[in-house]
């Protein structure tokens, strides 16, 4: 048996045509006149068009058939009107495009997992004092843990830092990583060419594939290459494979969050716990990663640290004070902070994306009155409501696809803008890429906005009599109606959803202002500050370290444009306050009795405009064991009584030596200006040992460009010695608030965008009735209405749905912002003043919208508009 | 048309099975079949002629004709269609089946219009 085979289906025209002329002919033969004899064939051949279509159906599915004339149909349509498809498609672009970046990041930051080898497995391993938000993970209780820990399958300590590397004679400064064994393991590395260290007493480095393009040009024989880390030999072990990103939560100095990528890797020495602690045991300060055995969750690694932690916190009291053990997933360790402010983003782009369909809406009901009649004479010729409401979205259809495409490309520009400006002060932003799966979200969003677009519109002039359109030219009463209510109704919509908008966004604009107004005195922009590590056999003395860093100290301050210097270690170690005459506390109560602690030279409160509240600062003279402490530390543990002349323990300069509080200064945001002031103690430089110190100046001019020159006289001090990471002390403050300047920036492209759509959706809507309605202006003017009465009468009409939208925006808005209350700093979420400035933009931006194109009824003339009908 | 009243819709379906009758004698362009049909009923069996040809292409994709090109009576160039084997079987099928409803149709009208 053959297959049954298509017969060409050209054929069938000239086949119908024969067939009714052989009628034709029949009926002439039978005595009809030529012309009766042609009619009666074709009435009883029947509809021609009909009779194509049913027989292509039998081969071709129906619905097949239609889309492809639909989708035809549309691409003709969108040809036909450039400029509103241009109009449309920019929009959409807008909106998906705005969805389809905030989605990528999402994407990024929170959905992907982390580049290890169990992800769901890692966790993020540390103690931390009650009142305190700082993970401090110390190598003695790292060791013992090790040591006892049995649900872990691997436990890795690590640490970070910049060290300057010497390839060849030529210097470069490297965040090298410092992991302890196992890390290779966790982290799934694998060596491109070598063998990845282990021998945490061997000099060996593991470089990252960026640095051994940039350093070493791609040379595969950099194995085995002597190179110098700040003066010390080394050699390249391995090169890594350039996928490999493990994602280390670090630690910068001054401010919390710093994402410098790695560019080598080092292997770190792990000692086993010592047996006697005493506060003159060395402790190093690291960060810790651990991977759960397989089947082990993370709450029985929780219960057993805990209970290592609270023996061994039994057994050996420190006189630093950690005490709670913290086992969180390292994934919300690394993106937690985000990911609330990412959800609120990802909703408001949402709502732009609503925004966007409202508005594209509304542009095609304004098309309306030209569709209808178009419309009439479809239902006319017998095509079906569903058949038309498929070709009405088959156009939306086309508009999205284009937007969609528009919206990829933004969005491939805005990720890479924002990258660019803000990038690496955001955790894992810099992975932000476009892959399939945003892809598809992005073309998802794009159909699902066409649905959405497209069918109230559609509906909306689907319910039209056929008769009546037909009639009147396509200018009925009822159905002008039913496209100026919806189209009211989304101008409403829009508005409602800007105002949530521009109130958040509001919010978190005031939230930054606030952090970056600096108390009087504080001038961060006039502070220059520089890192300096001391390292090398010549500072192995505490004194040599000390004298090194007098010099630079007093060079500093007799160079021209310096007006003063000062170090400062920065806020590294946590201590317990513990008044002279008390023991060290029990576990339970180290929590509240700890606080930050740096050593400074005596010259760096006056230098960073800190005023002091009693005492003195410090001087040169000054013995060993002075102390100053902050007003919140004072209120704290001095409540009423004068603590000037109290003694505290320094830890550091004995078992049980005491220090004298000299001075109370006032609290002075100087290093994380988005967290409320906290208590905190000031030790002179002299009493402690360091091994970094951060150098401040306060230089007269642009600091930044007075840089090179300081930096240059101090490195001959000594040359051997590096200052890095020059920055002035604003921008180190507003590297430590990126996050919410990500927010606040891209929260307000969002208002943005969603105001000017609100308004050009207002001014579309209010243009529509004008034109819709000139006919009935000008009857009006011819009754004797003044101009005046009848642009009021536009405005009106417009201004309805603006309030509206505002009354409902305001109740939602009301609402939202409680959401965004952890995000906000210095400013309640119900603010009266930002509600008031938000509603007084958009209300006045919208009652312009409103009146410019009223104005143009008030140029009707009532001749033209009666003559034109 | 005035003669409305005396001519019957064709059912769902029978078109198919006419045209296979009308087929089995031999090849037959469109307009002959349609002639056809509407002779060999008296012209009591009406079929708007158009919706002939959905059924030939329904037929066509079902095996039980083909269309062939030939020469019309006029000498013109025209479509002929003709009855496969397995048209010829489906045939003899529906004949029977047509029969077995008709006759049963047939049997319920009869019993109904003599009240027992």
């Amino acid at each position: 048996m053959t297959i049954p085979r298509r017969p060409d289906l050209d054929d069938l025209d000239g086949e119908m045509r024969d067939h009714i002329e052989a009628e034709t002919h029949d009926n002439i033969a039978r005595g009809m006149s030529e012309d009766a004899a042609r009619t009666a064939a074709m009435r009883k051949f029947g509809n021609v068009a009909r009779v194509k279509e049913d027989v292509r159906a039998v081969w071709i599915p129906g619905w097949f058939d239609q889309l492809r004339q639909d989708i035809r149909d549309a691409v003709r349509y969108v040809r036909r009107n450039p400029a509103f498809s241009l109009a449309i498609v920019l929009t959409l672009a807008l909106g998906i495009g705005l969805t389809t970046a905030i989605y990528s990041v999402v994407n990024a930051l929170l959905l992907r997992p982390l580049a290890y080898s169990h992800p769901e497995r890692m966790v993020w391993l540390s103690t931390r004092a009650k009142d305190s938000s700082r993970d401090i993970m110390n190598s003695i209780d790292f060791a013992v843990w090790r040591s006892q820990a049995t649900s872990l399958e691997h436990m890795i300590a690590y640490d970070s830092g910049d060290a300057t590397v010497v390839v060849g004679g030529e210097a470069s400064r490297l965040r090298i990583v410092s992991a302890s064994q196992g890390f290779w393991d966790v982290t799934g590395a694998q060596p491109l060419f070598g063998a990845l260290p282990i021998d945490a007493d061997s000099p060996a480095l593991a470089i990252t594939h960026r640095v051994f393009m940039e350093l070493f040009h791609s040379d595969p024989t950099v194995i085995g290459r002597a190179v110098s880390i700040d003066g010390q030999p080394a050699t390249i072990a391995a090169v890594l494979r350039d996928n490999y990103h493990p994602q280390l939560q670090t630690f910068g100095v001054i401010v919390d969050l710093d994402t410098v990528e790695p560019g080598a890797y080092r292997v770190l020495r792990v000692d086993p716990p010592p047996h006697v602690i005493t506060a003159m045991t060395p402790v190093r300060v690291y960060q810790a990663i651990g991977e759960l055995k397989a089947g082990v969750t993370i709450d029985q690694a929780r219960a057993e640290i805990d209970a290592i932690h609270a023996r061994e916190q039994r057994d050996h009291p420190t006189p630093f004070g950690t005490t709670s053990v913290v086992v969180t997933p390292l994934q919300d360790k690394i993106v937690g902070p985000s990911r609330r402010a990412l959800g609120i983003l990802l909703a408001a782009s949402f709502v732009v994306l609503l925004i966007t369909c409202a508005n594209v809406a509304n542009l095609l009901l304004s098309r309306a009155a030209e569709r209808r009649k178009e419309i009439a004479l479809r239902m006319a010729v017998g095509s079906g409501p569903l058949r038309i409401v498929r070709q009405l979205l088959a156009e939306s259809l086309a508009y999205s696809v284009l937007g969609g495409i528009g919206g990829v490309l933004l969005s491939w520009w805005l990720v890479n803008t924002v990258i660019a400006v803000i990038g690496a002060g955001v955790p894992r932003l810099t992975e932000t890429q476009l892959d399939v799966g945003v892809l598809a979200v992005a073309a998802a969003t794009s159909i699902g906005t066409a649905l959405l677009f497209g069918i109230g519109p559609a509906v909306a002039l689907l319910v039209t009599n056929v008769h009546e359109v037909l009639k009147d030219g396509g200018r009925t009463a009822s159905a002008s109606r039913r496209v100026m209510v919806t189209g009211r109704a989304m101008v409403a919509v829009q508005v409602a959803l800007t105002i949530v908008l521009l109130a958040g966004a509001g919010l978190m604009f005031k939230s930054v202002w606030r952090m970056t107004r600096y108390p009087a005195g504080f001038a961060p922009d006039q502070i220059l500050t520089m890192r300096l590590d001391i390292r090398g056999p010549q500072y192995r003395d505490q004194k040599a370290r000390h004298d090194f860093v007098a010099a630079l100290v007093s060079r500093a301050k007799s160079m021209p444009g310096v007006s003063d210097a000062a170090i400062t270690t920065g806020r590294g170690s946590m201590i317990l306050v513990i008044k002279e005459g008390e023991g060290i506390p029990p576990p339970a109560e180290r929590e509240r009795r700890a606080a930050p602690v740096s050593s400074i030279s005596p010259g760096f409160g006056p230098l960073l405009g800190m005023s002091l509240l009693n005492g003195r600062w410090f001087n040169d003279l000054d013995s060993p064991g002075v102390v100053i402490i902050n007003e919140s530390l004072a209120r704290r543990d001095f409540k009423d009584t004068d603590p000037i002349g109290r003694r505290i323990r320094i830890p550091w300069l004995g078992q049980n030596a005491l220090g004298t509080i000299v001075g109370v200064a006032r609290d002075l945001k100087y290093a994380a200006i988005d967290a409320d002031a906290a208590p905190e103690l000031f030790f002179h430089y002299a009493d402690t040992p360091f091994f970094s110190v951060t150098l401040v100046m306060r230089v007269d001019g642009d600091p930044i460009a007075a840089a090179p020159a300081i930096r240059k006289a101090l490195s001959a001090i000594d040359p051997t010695q590096s200052l890095y990471n020059v920055k002035t002390l604003e921008d180190v403050l507003s590297d430590s608030i990126a996050p919410r300047r990500f927010n606040l920036l891209l929260l307000g492209t969002f208002a943005i965008v969603a105001l000017v759509l609100a308004a050009l959706g207002v001014h579309g809507v209010v243009a529509y009735a004008v034109s819709e309605r000139t006919r009935e202006i000008g009857i009006r003017m011819a009754l004797g209405a003044e101009r005046w009465n009848v642009v009021r009468l536009m405005v009106a009409q417009g201004m309805w749905s603006v309030v509206a939208g505002l009354v409902v925006g305001l109740v939602g808005a009301w609402a939202a912002t409680r959401l965004i209350a952890g995000l906000l700093y210095g400013v309640q979420p119900h603010d009266t003043a930002t509600f008031a400035v938000t509603t007084l933009t958009l209300g006045s931006i919208a009652s312009l919208a409103c009146v410019v194109p009223a104005l143009r009824a008030a140029l009707v003339d009532p001749v033209t508009a009666l003559r034109a009908e | 048309m005035s003669t409305k009243g005396s001519r019957v819709e064709l059912l769902q379906g029978t078109l198919d099975l006419l045209i296979l009758r009308t087929l089995r004698p031999g090849p037959a362009h469109g307009h002959a079949i349609a002639k056809s049909i509407e002779r060999s009923s008296s012209d009591v069996l009406q079929v708007e002629q158009g919706s002939l040809y959905p059924a030939l292409h329904r037929l066509i994709k079902r095996g039980w004709i083909v269309a062939e090109h030939g020469t019309s009576e006029n000498n013109r160039r025209a479509k002929f269609y003709r009855l496969t084997p397995t048209g010829k079987k489906q045939l003899t099928v529906e004949t029977s089946k047509w029969d077995r409803v008709a006759g049963a149709i047939a049997r319920i009208l009869q019993s109904q219009t003599e009240p027992t």
